[in-house]
């Protein structure tokens, strides 16, 4: 009775999405926020090599773009939005790496630890500072990852269609023979690091993408709001992980 | 059916209440690797003479000069140096005995009626995982004084905000009144932080009678918020607090509110996707989050102003908001307590592994 009174007596901008405000107001601001990430991705590329460099942080953004938008290709992106969802958990979630160390990446002598220079820890030190933190998997990853994957199979039957994808198990048998590795070979932990975050943000963003064709009982412009502040916060976190690096 | 019951008796009673007691044992264990440092060693002392801290003499006079010095955290330093003076055993287990006690209250605040013993296992457990600055807040005497204690006094406090705003016609007994306002007045004084979260909850759950319920606010809920009100403003007009030696003067704890913030997010999505909705309850917690964390933001702006334990009570109104949103997707939907169970072992492993760190000394 409560709570029927009170779903009765809710604000109208609760039920009613207010499409002109979102047009006029928070899109805009939305692509401006990309556009100020787009910036500071490329602030941060530049910076990771000692100073600002514009060559360098034009190198890096392409990269960002051409990897994002093939993983979206991947994933049968079916609109902008998409894509814009996907790229705000890549930002959140995703650790970062220079374009300096990609282009060490291309080495293999190095990513396999045949290096003197390796042998002899003077990459220690590199290798430490380009670690993404262990914790932040186990403290937000994978917790999100689990939440949204339960909620996709929340109104699954025993359908093969609502099943968890095959591709998922593969994804995540990738995983963990990544983990394995980084554990015997040290010279690809950020490589490593950087291929479980993605494979995770990607089935997160996949398995998202399906949790939102859910039957709702609430009114379309109420889930949106919420939708909405969810991806914020995310947005934020993202933001100030780049702050903080 | 006997092996069904078996099995359910086992996952509801056996295998959380193992979890609580190997928790418990653990987090005892790291407090007592956890040794007094830093403020622990100033506060040893007489602050007005300097000399050795022996008797509660010493303790009231070293928070009167606090008082008048130091800013208002008047409350939490007689506890801190009283814990002081006992020793580090006693304070080892009244901490561990403060953890057990904010877990099991986070499951109350939750309106969780079955599976309390998983609830407090996951609440536990996630208060490491959440919290970012788990050792200042949570083992650090320091920290755990002014930080940690004040969650009981403000999560006492919430729960019966919250319990007003989903039982229509609950009328509470005169005594809860009387010990809900002294935990709002206590939570209010002990920490400038908490206070702000607790007039917070005041000031949502007026908006939400105003304009939402349609309805008065009840004269118990008025008390309630301005005995919290009342403490606040004791904390504040502490003579201390405008000078540079104030302790609002510093910032102990980060940033780091993020990971909690978002998992609450998620799981309202998640709520409102699946064809759930929210109860009253859920949308106060949801707007004192808002409020706090803009808090936290503003403060951020504020150079050298710190209400430290904001992030700390920020991070334990989020807690409570998720296993809430968690509890109502599980009765839901009963297919979904697997991965809440998930959950439990991914945050299992994640306390294992900074308290392990911890106690090796790697952290």
């Amino acid at each position: 009775m409560w709570e029927s009174r009170f779903r009765d007596k809710r604000p109208k901008f609760l039920t009613q999405l207010p499409t002109e405000y979102f047009a006029k107001v928070l899109a805009p601001l939305y692509l401006l926020f990309f556009v100020t990430v787009y910036c500071l991705k490329m602030w941060q590329f530049g910076n990771d090599t000692g100073s600002f460099q514009l060559v360098e942080g034009l190198w890096g953004a392409t990269i960002f773009e051409i990897v994002t938008m093939a993983i979206c290709l991947i994933n049968k992106c079916r609109s902008v939005t998409n894509y814009f969802r996907f790229l705000i958990f890549y930002l959140a979630f995703v650790p970062h790496l220079s374009l300096a160390y990609m282009e060490k990446l291309l080495d293999f002598s190095y990513i396999f630890a045949m290096r003197e220079d390796f042998v002899n820890h003077k990459w220690s030190g590199l290798i430490a500072l380009w670690t993404a933190d262990w914790s932040h998997y186990l403290q937000i990853l994978i917790p999100v990852l689990i939440l949204v994957i339960g909620a996709r199979q929340m109104n699954s039957s025993n359908d093969r269609e609502h099943r968890i994808p095959v591709r998922y198990f593969v994804l995540l048998a990738i995983v963990a023979v990544l983990l394995v590795l980084m554990i015997f070979f040290s010279g690809i932990i950020n490589l490593a690091q950087y291929a479980v975050a993605v494979i995770l943000v990607y089935i997160v963003s996949d398995a998202w993408d399906q949790v939102r064709d859910l039957p709702s009982f609430e009114p379309v412009a109420l889930i949106s709001w919420a939708e909405i502040l969810m991806f914020v916060a995310i947005f934020c976190k993202g933001v100030m992980e780049i702050f903080e690096r | 059916m006997e092996s069904k019951e078996e099995k359910s008796f086992f996952l509801t009673r056996v295998l959380p209440a193992c979890l609580i007691v190997f928790q418990v044992v653990l987090i005892y264990y790291v407090q007592t690797r956890v040794t007094f440092m830093l403020e622990d060693f100033d506060y040893a002392k007489n602050m007005k003479t300097g000399g050795e801290l022996s008797s509660l003499r010493d303790v009231f006079q070293s928070q009167a000069w606090i008082f008048r010095n130091a800013g208002g955290s008047v409350l939490a330093g007689t506890c801190y140096q009283i814990l002081l003076l006992i020793g580090e055993g006693f304070s080892n287990f009244i901490n561990v005995l403060m953890m057990l006690l904010v877990a099991v209250l986070i499951c109350y605040a939750t309106g969780a009626r079955h599976q309390r013993l998983f609830f407090v296992s996951l609440s536990l457990a996630l208060m490491l995982c959440l919290n970012t600055d788990w050792l200042a807040s949570c083992f650090w005497q320091f920290g755990v004084t002014n930080y940690f204690y004040p969650s009981v006094f403000l999560l006492i406090y919430l729960r019966f905000f919250l319990r007003t705003m989903d039982e229509y016609d609950w009328k509470p007994k005169t005594y809860r009144i009387a010990y809900v306002c002294a935990a709002g007045f206590l939570a209010g004084w002990w920490n400038g932080g908490v206070g702000i979260v607790c007039m917070g909850i005041f000031l949502g759950s007026l908006l939400m009678h105003r304009f939402i319920l349609q309805k008065k606010l009840p004269f118990y809920l008025l008390l309630a918020g301005l005995c919290a009100l009342a403490g606040f403003v004791l904390y504040i007009i502490a003579p201390g607090n405008f000078k540079d030696s104030s302790v609002m003067r510093g910032i102990y704890l980060n940033v780091g509110i993020f990971p909690a913030v978002v998992l609450s997010l998620v799981m309202i999505a998640i709520l409102l996707r699946a064809g759930g909705f929210l109860k009253p309850s859920q949308i106060l917690m949801l707007l004192s989050l808002g409020g706090a964390v803009a808090f936290c933001f503003l403060l951020l702006l504020l150079p050298g102003v710190a209400a430290n334990g904001l992030l700390l009570a920020t991070v334990i109104l989020s807690l409570c908001l998720f296993l809430s949103l968690i509890y109502r997707m599980n009765r839901h939907f009963p297919g979904h307590w697997k991965y809440a169970y998930v959950l439990q072992g991914v945050a299992l492993l994640y306390s294992l592994l900074i308290l392990a760190g911890q106690s090796v000394g790697v952290y």
